[in-house]
């Protein structure tokens, strides 16, 4: 029932006319709301892209299956986002009783950078390729 | 800020003040206050307390408020408390704790000179050759902060001064993630990293808790004021040093570790200047992994304004998604510091 363009071509063109002939014309506070905005579109173009192909969350549950075992994560759920949190949330309980104190720069810091890395691919890529912060730094 | 209400303002100034007359001529609504709404008032004043006083500030809560914040009275007694120990901080002038006369409590500060604008003051090249004595004078600024120790009754809505700070804060921010309706392993594991790393406890000063660029004030690149005190605390002063430096709080211009405006060795030199002796710099690396996670965390509870419906914005909205960049700077800070221990 949907008619073309779909919702991710939708955003692309509104930002992309914001950007080009809304954005330039905008100076101080205006500028930084319009930033903003700018960031806030082209995140949602990123995470509408990510549920097409299904990979992002693949590779941080491969990340965990490395740690806990394809089986344990495959127990964590039917939903992949769901398996995500149940993951994510076992982990930081694990962390907190002191599980890898002995080895807290060892495998389990692998799984958090992948699943940093996966975020910010979403977030901000800008932030994985150059260290730049994104919009809002506040004043 | 509404006509009638700049009248009552403008009458209450002048009786306070003993000031014969007093008009407020000119008022214009300060940026970059998501927690805090700062009015530039322009005044004319004969007699009194402000006699010829042109442009001070006025300070009150905007819409919403941060649970662990202070409130203005507490704001304008810390204030107070720095300008009398010497520092450079805005001149406290007076304070209406009733909320009877604009609706809310305020206070108004003299204003100062120069831009408090990260953007410019980490990227200005006019400001290049003055970054030696601009970290140096930054970090006078801090010795002289922390040389305000406890007792203070004028501070005691403070509470006492912790028995171990760096405790007290992991204990804090394991509640705030708590607090939150996700996990996020990658701050828990900072924290757990803090928990087994933690120096020995020091003495306690009067710390700011959020003294970074962004939060002072410079004109013609000298420090004209220190801004933002609602988070002041007894805390270790070195809380304080790894807020400044944490790479989070340089602004992208990494090279420049103290706060992206100077270097390190100058702000440690000013410091040590006017402390008479320097801080553990060695425990520097812990408190800057202490502050990517507290400033992580914070960005995850201001998301949390937004997510659940208790105030919509789209700063605080990005803000909560910006946490995850903090998360890598955790967890290649921690590498790093145990690279570093490894190679020795």
């Amino acid at each position: 029932m949907y008619e073309a363009p779909g919702r991710k071509a939708l955003i692309e063109t509104a930002l992309d006319s914001f950007q080009t002939e809304i954005l330039p014309e905008l100076a101080g506070d205006r500028k930084y709301l319009g930033l903003m905005i700018a960031s806030a579109l082209a995140m949602a173009v990123r995470e509408l892209e990510a549920d097409e192909d299904a990979d992002p969350v693949r590779r941080v549950l491969d990340a965990f299956a490395a740690l806990y075992g394809e089986d344990n994560v495959a127990r964590a759920g039917a939903d992949p986002e769901a398996q995500l949190d149940a993951l994510s949330r076992d982990l930081a309980r694990e962390l907190r009783e002191g599980v890898y104190d002995r080895d807290l720069t060892g495998s389990v810091q692998q799984v958090l950078t992948v699943l940093i890395e996966e975020k910010l691919k979403l977030s901000n890529p800008k932030f994985l390729a150059a260290r730049e912060y994104s919009q809002p730094t506040p004043n | 800020m509404q006509a009638e209400t700049r009248a009552a303002l403008a009458e209450w100034l002048q009786t306070e003040t003993g000031a014969d007359r007093l008009e407020i001529t000119g008022q214009k609504l300060l940026s970059g206050g998501a927690i805090q709404e700062n009015w530039l008032l322009e005044l004319d004043v004969s007699g009194g307390r402000l006699d010829g006083a042109e442009r001070v500030v006025l300070r009150t809560d905007a819409a919403s408020g941060v649970d662990e914040s202070h409130g203005r009275p507490e704001e304008f007694r810390l204030l107070s408390a720095g300008f009398e120990a010497g520092m450079t901080v805005p001149e406290p002038l007076i304070l209406e704790a009733e909320g009877a006369v604009i609706g809310k409590p305020f206070y108004v500060m003299r204003a100062a000179a120069g831009t408090a604008n990260p953007r410019i003051l980490t990227r200005d090249e006019k400001i290049d050759p003055l970054r030696g004595e601009l970290a140096r004078q930054i970090g006078r600024e801090m010795a002289t902060l922390h040389a305000i120790r406890a007792p203070r009754p004028d501070l005691d809505f403070l509470g006492r001064p912790p028995s171990d700070a760096a405790a007290q804060r992991i204990a804090e921010l394991y509640g705030f993630l708590d607090s939150l309706p996700k996990a996020y392993p990658a701050l828990e594991w900072g924290l757990r990293w803090l928990e087994l790393n933690k120096p020995a406890a020091g003495p306690s000063a009067l710390c700011h808790r959020d003294f970074r660029t962004g939060n002072y004030m410079v004109a013609d690149g000298r420090l004209t004021a220190v801004l933002d005190w609602e988070f002041a605390g007894w805390s270790d002063p070195l809380e304080d040093i790894g807020w400044f430096c944490a790479r989070c709080w340089r602004f992208g211009v990494d090279d420049r570790e103290a706060g992206g405006v100077g270097a390190r060795a100058d702000l440690y030199a000013g410091y040590s200047e006017t402390a008479g002796a320097a801080l553990d710099w060695s425990q520097v690396p812990f408190w800057e992994v202490l502050a990517t996670v507290r400033w992580g965390t914070i960005a995850l509870l201001q998301g949390e304004r937004h997510n659940s419906g208790a105030e919509r914005s789209i700063e605080l909205a990005l803000t909560g998604r910006k946490a995850a960049e903090m998360e890598l700077d955790v967890l290649q800070q921690v590498a790093e510091i145990e690279r570093s221990k490894s190679d020795v």
